[in-house]
């Protein structure tokens, strides 16, 4: 009864968590749209002749650039992240995993990059939708993923596929390159973390490589649910 | 300049300046207000050829300002304004009577082309 309690707390808190977040990311999108337009304002005016300075013009329309390439990559992870609360919205429905991974790697990309890990990730198209719990998707990703960062050493390589299993769909963790010492590749305190929303997801997680692999590989698999469990 | 009237209607006051100067530097006539109830007293004494309407203001919702516009003159084309993750607003706007909806941050080459259809549709709508 207590777990129950916990449980549904928990859900609100996340509920509560996501809304901040979502409403945020539409301000925050208000004042990219305000940076778009102006910035837009000062390249029409080079481009129409409004600033007779040669070199000026030139120097403006080298900042614009990098101004417009920028609010396109914030404009980006605002709309992720914006996705990415929404999520909560609605605790099972029919998604694309593929939507839902670039989704959330836009945010996990830095962790990686910090430890100068090649993060390359392939998304295989024609993947079907599946219904199930795509907030418990990604928190299963983000603690595979973290796990995977800390097997390898830096300057080492990840990649993350996607690929359709059974009519539902599998996402490998395939790790190349210098090793760190670790006893399992998929260890127990992690396993702990992501057993319940597994059970939830009706999913699993298995090693595909053999000790002693070049390459060594997790899998997780998560079905397509036919209704809400 | 071009025949095309429009109304910008928005309650970022910067953005809807800056867009409008954007459309007149095209030579598009544009007027901006910052309210719902603005956007309303607005047409009833200069009609314009199209609105762009943002879906969330803090008055009068961009639904409801659409409902106001198409109840004064079904002919007056409306461009929605909505987020990523309002793009459902965006498809019940288009249900209500709206032309279109684009997201924001905007691609103005992509609001141009929808103004120009916009326009269009209205000529015709208003030939006998």
């Amino acid at each position: 009864m207590k777990e129950d309690s916990e449980y549904e707390l928990r859900t609100l808190q996340l509920e509560f968590f996501g809304r901040i977040l979502a409403g945020f990311t539409h301000d925050l999108k208000n004042h990219l749209a305000i940076i778009k337009e102006s910035n837009g304002l000062i390249t029409d005016m080079i481009d129409m002749g409004r600033i007779t300075d040669e070199a000026l013009a030139l120097k403006l329309q080298k900042i614009t650039t990098s101004i417009q390439r920028r609010v396109v990559q914030a404009t980006d992870m605002a709309n992720n992240l914006n996705g990415f609360a929404h999520r909560q919205d609605t605790p099972f429905s029919t998604f694309q995993v593929n939507d839902l991974l670039a989704e959330e790697l836009t945010f996990l990309r830095r962790f990686s990059r910090l430890r100068e890990i090649d993060l390359k990730i392939e998304l295989r198209e024609g993947l079907p939708a599946i219904h199930n719990n795509p907030s418990m998707v990604q928190y299963v990703v983000f603690k595979l993923y973290t796990m995977a960062l800390k097997r390898v050493k830096n300057r080492s390589l990840l990649e993350i596929i996607s690929g359709e299993q059974n009519g539902g769909v599998q996402i490998t963790f395939g790790l190349s390159g210098e090793k760190e010492d670790f006893a399992k590749l998929i260890d127990d305190e992690t396993m702990g973390m992501i057993q319940e929303a597994l059970d939830t997801l009706q999913g699993r997680v298995a090693e595909l490589s053999q000790a002693g692999d070049a390459k060594q590989v997790i899998s997780l698999i998560v079905p397509s649910l036919a209704t809400k469990p | 300049m071009s025949e095309i009237k429009v109304l910008i209607v928005d309650d970022e006051v910067e953005f809807a300046a800056t867009l409008a100067e954007r459309l007149e530097l095209r030579d598009i006539a544009a007027e901006t207000v910052n309210n719902g109830k603005d956007a309303l007293s607005t047409i009833l004494v200069r009609t314009p050829d199209v609105v762009i309407l943002d879906l969330k203001m803090p008055d009068l919702s961009g639904l409801e300002v659409l409902n106001g516009i198409k109840s004064h003159d079904p002919s007056i084309e409306v461009i929605m304004l909505t987020g990523h993750g309002s793009t459902s607003s965006g498809i019940e706007g288009m249900e209500r009577g709206a032309f279109d909806y684009i997201m924001k941050p905007i691609d103005l080459d992509l609001l141009l082309e929808k103004i120009n259809q916009a326009y269009e549709q209205r000529t015709l709508r208003k030939q006998p």
